[in-house]
């Protein structure tokens, strides 16, 4: 149980400096989701009016890096590819976290599991994540209706995955794609290689050409070909929409199924409102069948710079971000996983209660709630996957994509591609003994 | 000065304080430079080759290595060799650009009604900012919606995929640069006016026709110019990176992942510093031996005026 | 073939090649008037129907255009300074002063316009970041008080040009050389000096690679960087993409329409500097 003294404790003690301090923190969304973090930052401002935090949204893992090889860095930076944490940390870029968070009360238990491991480098903690991605699979009922596919039975195995992608798949006139059967995942080629219990470390050894590793891959360039190529899907993808507006592809149904997380459900009742879509597990291999149930996870995950000028204002914040307040803030405004274990479960976040509108055409501002909670309860799952912390894990991911693109456009084998990636990660990774 | 006809100590010691006096006139004057070449040039090309022995991740001090920086670049299949050979492959761009900048500042070079209007035209893009051409090239050669395939498809050609295809991410970044031809079209413009027409004259005595002029009046008048662009554009291809930064980031599969962003990456993104001076190092090496050759070269076809050889 | 029939293919060619270069210049002011049904089209439509002013207030909306170019204008401004500054004295002495070691270090220093930039980067950003200079304006701006190689270069064939009997006269009559350059000699050099101001204007305005080691705080970016930004928030909303890029086309060609001269001047002095 949450040990609720310990959080009465961290948020009320005041900063014992007096005068304001101004805390830089760099986020990495925008649009509206800037606006919910930034709603976040007001509430914390009004708990504790000595501190305000400027914010800086949309900004890329690559620019934070820059900033810290610069000596220029912000008081706390947010990290969209949590694989980066293990590179920064492994530079000495971070503040080691272990002691303020022991003397905040916290355990490892209370809080949603794979959450803080990917916060841990070498056994030792670097970052604190405040709610979490779930990336599992979406499909659109409209597009599988009109494909003649069953909208109530999304594809449980990777076989089914593909014999759907052929379906949903169609062409014009010349040829050319108008629809695929899957957006290309590009969330991180680790979720292909996890869906089919394939293996990144053994130990001390990279092992990125396991046999289930190139058994992903090759499954996953058929899924390619099902809808047509790798070439001609990256470039019908080229094509899309943004992302937050009508024309996202999978509202817009250009694709019919998708690899995404926990906040499309609010997207679609914002922007797509009319959009039928299902959440299920992602599809497991039919000779893996102990991966079934299986969720990707992803952290956001907050870092202190080492050498930040006010690192202990930056924790205090960081802190308060574990209360349930906090928690379901931000789970109401940027409508992600709470990364504390009992927040999941909060019915406050995934009912929607019988709604009567007040005037006609209005809408009920919960509809997207139960969608919302199927994440939620995915997220719960025994069989839910990371990446592994190590030194190079950004370039490790950086070179399994090169190496999915480069099997995709046809210039490698997928044995020499992943055997290729051993030496080169293996050789930067001992550098890092 | 007058020299004296007998050279005695004192003048002789007078001549020397005056020849000190001339240069610290001249480092004087010089100074702002000088200084700023020390520091600047001097000290970092220094300062890069000792890095490039090292293992420097930034936050933590260097570390030597030996040329295992070097070794390692060199064994690199996936990513040194072709950032390598990619920004090799843009060299092709310069003799296009050479000959189409010169035919467009021939055909600029005549007298006719509203050719200022057109020579504007031209000049324009190559003025708009890198940044802002790229974003706009990016939408011009989007697959799905773009100018390009728009009107390839008007003339029932399908268009490739362009950015987002290894074959032809290259060849549309050689596009792109074309589009800003003009920069090097007016600098050839203002080689041409300076032609002397009597050479024209006694060409046409000698029963040259059009084609015939410009390649054995024209094309020696302006080789000096020809001869600095080439240099510089050896030089520049090498620099090559705003584009692909905007652009590609690399890819896709590393067919845009020229040499220079390859080496910000390893400085900015990888915490490699010593890796990216060793590559340094190469790239100075390497344009110096591209240098020279075309100095060499130029023995045969630039011609200078007054100059006997 | 008759002077005629190639004066009529001259003219078609350049009308064809005319279009072929301001398509997309039109591609992208007619892009950024669409609105968000109207770009995703595979069929070219020049005048959209409706046209959707309102794209430009709303990029403006993200895309502090006006910050933006004040602090690109303050680096450009330093730089053109600086450079103008720090390459009449050297120009001055590798031209008009004979003294022992000129023409070894006026080599080096055309040799160092050959020197790739990658060279000197990184040395020269680890210098800047132990001085605390990197996430200002510092690093984009002293460099230039040191002296450009090319523009000392342009400015020193243009003084080669001027008569050694205005020195010489001047010397008489008892000025220094300091006097002569400035009395003298940078009175006369005005269309070079404005020449090389130019060039550096526009070559810090369109600088990308510097601002994006050296400048992290957002307030402090240029249209350059912020563009690229603009780009990576906003990427697939075409037309407000469009909208931003035409922004900052606009005052650099605002400025070549009223600077063409010094253009021109300064296309001739490079060509006659060859």
């Amino acid at each position: 149980m949450i040990s609720a003294a310990a959080f009465v404790g961290c948020g009320s003690k005041p900063a014992s400096d007096a005068g304001v301090v101004h805390l830089k923190v760099w986020s990495m969304w925008s649009g509206d989701e800037e606006k919910g973090f930034e709603a976040v930052l007001a509430k914390y401002h009004e708990e504790h009016p000595n501190v305000v935090i400027d914010n800086l949204g949309a900004v890329t893992d690559e620019k934070s890096i820059r900033a810290i090889i610069a000596g220029a860095p912000p008081d706390i930076f947010t990290i969209i590819d949590p694989t980066s944490l293990s590179t920064l940390a492994a530079n000495n870029a971070l503040e080691p976290l272990d002691t303020r968070f022991a003397d905040a009360g916290f355990h490892d238990v209370d809080f949603t599991p794979g959450s803080l491991g990917q916060c841990r480098y070498k056994g030792k903690l670097f970052g604190m994540p405040y709610l979490l991605d779930c990336v599992t699979l979406m499909y659109n009922k409209d597009v599988f209706v009109q494909a003649g596919l069953d909208p109530n039975k999304p594809p449980r195995t990777f076989e089914e995955l593909e014999a759907d992608c052929r379906k949903i798949t169609k062409r014009d006139s010349d040829g050319k794609l108008t629809r695929i059967g899957i957006h290309p995942i590009d969330v991180s080629p680790a979720v292909i290689i996890s869906m089919f219990d394939g293996k990144f470390l053994d130990g001390d050894r990279v092992t990125a050409d396991y046999p289930n590793n190139i058994e992903a891959l090759n499954a996953y360039m058929r899924l390619m070909n099902d809808q047509g190529g790798y070439p001609a899907v990256q470039s019908f993808a080229s094509g899309f929409g943004a992302n937050t507006g009508q024309f996202n592809p999978f509202f817009h149904g250009d694709v019919g199924m998708l690899v995404s997380g926990e906040w499309n459900p609010y997207w679609a009742y914002k922007y797509s409102p009319n959009c039928h879509f299902g959440v299920a597990p992602l599809p497991y291999p039919t000779n893996h069948p102990d991966r079934a149930g299986s969720v990707w996870l992803a952290d956001n995950i907050f870092c202190i710079p080492r050498g930040a000028k006010h690192a202990r204002e930056a924790w205090e914040f960081l802190a308060w971000t574990q209360t349930p307040e906090a928690q379901q803030l931000f789970a109401s405004t940027l409508h992600n996983v709470p990364n504390i274990r009992v927040e999941l479960h909060d019915r406050k976040l995934t009912d929607d209660p019988p709604f009567v509108p007040k005037n006609p055409g209005d809408r009920d501002p919960n509809s997207w709630r139960p969608a919302y909670g199927q994440f939620l309860a995915l997220a719960d799952s025994p069989t839910a996957t990371y990446f592994p912390s190590m030194p190079v894990a950004n370039m490790y991911v950086n070179q399994l994509a090169t190496a999915f693109d480069g099997v995709g456009f046809g210039s490698k084998k997928p044995e020499q591609a992943l055997a290729a990636i051993n030496g080169r990660v293996q050789k930067e990774m001992d550098k890092y003994r | 000065m007058i020299a004296t006809n007998e050279p005695n100590a004192a003048a002789l010691s007078r001549m020397r304080r005056s020849e000190r006096r001339a240069m610290l006139m001249g480092l004087l004057f010089v100074s702002p430079w000088l200084i700023g070449f020390l520091i600047f040039t001097l000290y970092p090309v220094f300062a890069s080759a000792y890095l490039s022995f090292t293992d420097y991740r930034v936050l933590a001090p260097p570390k030597w290595v030996g040329f295992s920086n070097y070794t390692d670049l060199i064994g690199d299949h996936d990513y040194f060799l072709p950032s390598l050979f990619d920004t090799i492959f843009m060299f092709l761009e310069l003799p296009i650009a050479l000959t189409i900048g010169l035919a467009l500042a021939l055909l600029l070079d005549q007298k006719l009604r509203g050719i200022a209007f057109y020579r504007t035209l031209f000049y324009l893009p190559s003025i708009v900012p890198v940044v802002s051409s790229a974003v706009l090239w990016m939408w011009v050669l989007n697959p799905e919606h773009g100018l390009m395939n728009a009107a390839l498809h008007s003339l029932h050609i399908p268009g490739p995929a362009w950015l987002a295809s290894p074959a032809w991410s290259k060849p549309a970044m050689i596009m792109m640069d074309l589009w800003g031809v003009g920069g090097g079209m007016v600098i050839y413009l203002a080689a041409l006016q300076g032609v002397p027409t009597p050479l024209y004259e006694a060409a046409a005595l000698d029963g040259a026709n059009g084609w015939q002029k410009i390649w054995h009046v024209t094309i020696p008048q302006i080789s000096p110019v020809i001869f600095f662009n080439m240099i510089m554009g050896v030089i520049g291809t090498f620099q090559y990176f705003t584009q692909t930064f905007i652009m590609t980031n690399g890819g896709p599969d590393n067919s845009t992942l020229f040499y220079a962003m390859y080496l910000y990456q390893n400085a900015f993104q990888y915490f490699r510093m010593g890796t990216a001076c060793a590559m340094a190092w190469m790239l100075f090496i390497i344009t110096l031996i591209a240098t020279l050759v075309v100095f060499k070269s130029s023995a045969r076809w630039v011609y200078y005026e007054g100059e006997a050889r | 073939m008759s002077k005629r029939a190639s004066q009529i293919i001259g003219h078609t060619v350049l009308i064809l090649l005319g279009i072929v270069f301001f398509a997309p210049f039109l591609f992208m002011v007619s892009t950024s008037l669409k609105g968000d049904q109207q770009i995703f089209s595979s069929t070219i439509q020049w005048i959209p129907h409706p046209i959707v002013w309102s794209n430009y207030p709303k990029a403006l909306a993200y895309f502090p255009f006006w910050r933006y170019l004040g602090n690109t204008l303050i680096i450009c401004i330093g730089n053109v300074i600086g450079t103008v500054f720090s390459a009449a004295l050297p120009a001055y002495a590798f031209s008009r002063l004979k003294w022992k070691g000129r023409d070894f270090l006026f080599i080096t220093m055309i040799a160092t316009i050959m020197l790739p930039s990658q060279v000197t980067l990184m040395p020269v950003f680890l210098l800047f970041r132990s001085l605390g200079w990197t996430g200002t304006f510092l690093p984009l701006i002293v460099p230039s008080f040191f002296g450009s190689a090319f523009s000392i270069f342009l400015l020193r064939q243009f003084f080669l040009g001027i008569p050694q009997e205005l020195s010489d006269a001047a010397r008489i009559d008892g000025c220094n050389e300091w006097g002569i350059l400035w009395r003298i000699i940078l009175p006369l050099a005005k269309p070079a000096l404005a020449t090389i101001a130019l060039f550096s204007f526009m070559g810090t305005w369109t600088d990308f690679q510097g601002p994006l080691i050296y400048l992290h705080d957002e307030k402090l970016y240029t249209l350059a960087i912020g563009l690229n930004s603009f780009l990576g928030r906003h990427g697939g909303e075409w037309n407000l993409l469009m909208a931003a890029s035409t922004v900052v086309t606009v005052p650099l060609v605002v400025i070549f329409f009223f600077a063409q001269r010094t253009f021109v001047q300064g296309i001739a002095l490079t060509g006659r500097a060859n």
